[in-house]
């Protein structure tokens, strides 16, 4: 398949954009995960929860191919492996926060502009059109405004939304992002998850997304993945998340409220 | 000055200040903000154990010291990639087994060499002919390298792992940046000196760093200071009879702390001007 005619087609009907097939995966001489079958839907925006260690961020760089000790099988569009250099270019992902050096000497539009860098090609330079297309990623996280600033002198947020941007400049179906509302305050975590909100609902991007908070994301998710190594349920909010199931990974201490028809996680000593 | 001119030992020295000023400031951006400095404390550690090892052996000290420093980044590398140790452990491991050979093979010459004390501290008013084409050389190689893949540097210093993601060999780019250093130390050993090469490297880009938040504008200022302040510590050396290498080094010292004296000024003037105008909104 073309992966060009897979980036220009974001209202194809909606299809498998991602499966995995006994994904077994970790480091040497552990296995963070095994046997992970999961099939995820073009548009579908999915939450991935567990406690600290469950596999989560192994998970996305096992998919991206940065974990090379792996085994099963990872399918693009059914066809494609995400994990070749041609295809995994055009997944977007947003790493930990930690990650990124935000001292970094550069102003909010450069950093974009750095997600362009592998389809402008070796030895060649940025062109007039290759800035349209920057303006446009920083309008969608609604930053165009900032273009010019210099990243460090930006909040948390608003920096975390430059690298929201950085990962859609190339036009990527699919984003993933790794804990991308961790380290800011809970405005910030709002604009972050209104960004992500209008990626998936108007532009129709398929969004994989880490967290910790469950309750922020439970009412955006089609799906909730929820990991701890060996075990891992994958379903609707309203399937996964249920006081059986949240127990046996985060401990007897957890309980479920409904909260406007949508699951609501508390932790401590209540009575039912 | 003028008559100070007139000599051809102080006109190479001058020629070969400002390369060396121009290359280890221009390489020195990428390694301020990759947080290389310490590879690079290793590299001169290597560098010297080559040097000593051609004197003790009668071989050419420049092309002893190159080699040196190429093995120790390949072994830095090697240690790092093949054990679990963190990269400042490998480096501390390779540093010291490279200085015990230096200090091994400097007590093994059987006759005293002041020669190797240029090593060690610098002169560059006895930079030759041949180490000028030598210096040019190896700077004109850091400036291609880096004008040409200026992209690839910029998204794998600001983050690697995405930047492998997308094509860019972030490794490749990190070994290729720590061969360059390697180079730029060798020329640079014998006219500033293995103890001081490393500031002439970190200090200028050190200082832009705190006055500009454009890493094009970074590497101009660093450039234009590394080769400013190497002139004229030059001139002030001679006039002092004082080391090259300790007053260029004296003097990006003091432009250092003026510009982080400045950069709290401002920031200080900044944050009172956001509270006034915060309690002007109340």
């Amino acid at each position: 398949m073309n992966t060009n005619t897979l980036r220009e087609g974001k209202n194809l009907p909606e299809q498998e954009i991602l499966s995995l097939s006994g994904v077994t995966l970790g480091y040497p001489g552990v296995f963070t995960l095994s046997q992970i079958n999961l099939s995820i839907t073009q548009g579908e925006f999915v939450g991935i929860i567990g406690p600290n260690g469950s596999g989560k961020s192994t998970l996305l760089k096992g998919i991206l191919g940065l974990i090379k000790n792996m085994y099963g099988e990872t399918k693009y569009f059914k066809q494609l492996d995400p994990r070749k250099p041609q295809v995994r270019k055009q997944i977007g992902y947003v790493p930990q926060k930690s990650k990124n050096d935000l001292t970094f000497p550069a102003l909010v539009k450069e950093v974009v502009m750095m997600g362009l860098y592998s389809q402008i090609g070796w030895l060649h330079q940025v062109q007039k059109f290759h800035w349209e297309k920057v303006n446009n990623a920083l309008s969608l996280v609604g930053m165009e405004q900032f273009a010019e600033r210099p990243l460090k002198d930006l909040s948390g947020g608003q920096q975390q939304r430059v690298i929201i941007a950085q990962a859609l400049v190339a036009n990527p179906v699919l984003l993933m992002l790794d804990e991308p509302t961790a380290a800011v305050d809970i405005a910030a975590q709002q604009e972050i998850l209104e960004t992500l909100t209008y990626l998936n609902q108007k532009e129709k991007i398929t969004i994989l997304m880490i967290t910790h908070d469950i309750n922020e994301i439970v009412h955006l998710c089609h799906k909730i993945l929820l990991l701890d190594g060996k075990i891992y349920f994958y379903g609707t909010p309203n399937e996964v998340l249920t006081k059986e199931k949240l127990k046996t990974v985060y401990g007897e201490r957890i309980f479920v409220q409904s909260h406007h028809g949508h699951p609501h996680i508390l932790v401590g000593d209540f009575y039912e | 000055m003028n008559e100070l001119l007139a000599y051809t030992f102080v006109q190479r020295g001058l020629i070969g200040a400002a390369i060396i000023g121009a290359s280890c400031s221009l390489i020195g951006v990428f390694v301020v903000l990759k947080g290389m400095s310490y590879i690079g404390s290793g590299i001169a550690h290597g560098c010297l154990a080559g040097v000593a090892l051609a004197f003790l052996m009668g071989w050419n000290p420049l092309l002893l010291s190159m080699i040196s420093a190429l093995i120790m980044v390949v072994l830095i590398e090697l240690l790092n990639r093949n054990s679990q140790l963190k990269m400042d452990t490998s480096i501390g491991v390779m540093f010291s087994f490279a200085l015990a050979l230096a200090v091994l093979f400097i007590g093994m010459l059987k006759k005293y060499t002041p020669e190797i004390m240029t090593y060690l501290f610098g002169n560059l008013l006895r930079v030759t002919t041949q180490d000028l084409w030598v210096m040019g050389t190896v700077s004109l190689l850091v400036i291609l390298v880096i004008f040409l893949f200026f992209k690839e540097l910029q998204f794998s210093t600001f983050d690697a792992e995405k930047a492998e993601l997308s094509g860019i060999p972030s490794g490749l780019i990190s070994l290729m940046l720590s061969i360059l250093m390697a180079l730029t130390i060798v020329v640079s050993l014998q006219a500033v000196g293995e103890l001081l090469v490393l500031a002439l490297i970190i200090l200028p880009a050190s200082t832009a760093l705190q006055l500009t938040t454009s890493l094009k504008k970074m590497i101009w200022i660093s450039m234009i200071l590394g080769i400013f302040a190497s002139l004229s510590g030059l001139i002030a050396a001679f006039y002092l009879d004082a080391p090259s290498g300790s007053t260029i080094v004296m003097l990006l010292g003091v432009a250092f702390f003026t510009a982080i004296f400045f950069k709290k000024i401002k920031n200080n003037h900044l944050s009172r001007m956001e509270r006034v105008k915060n309690i002007e909104k109340i």
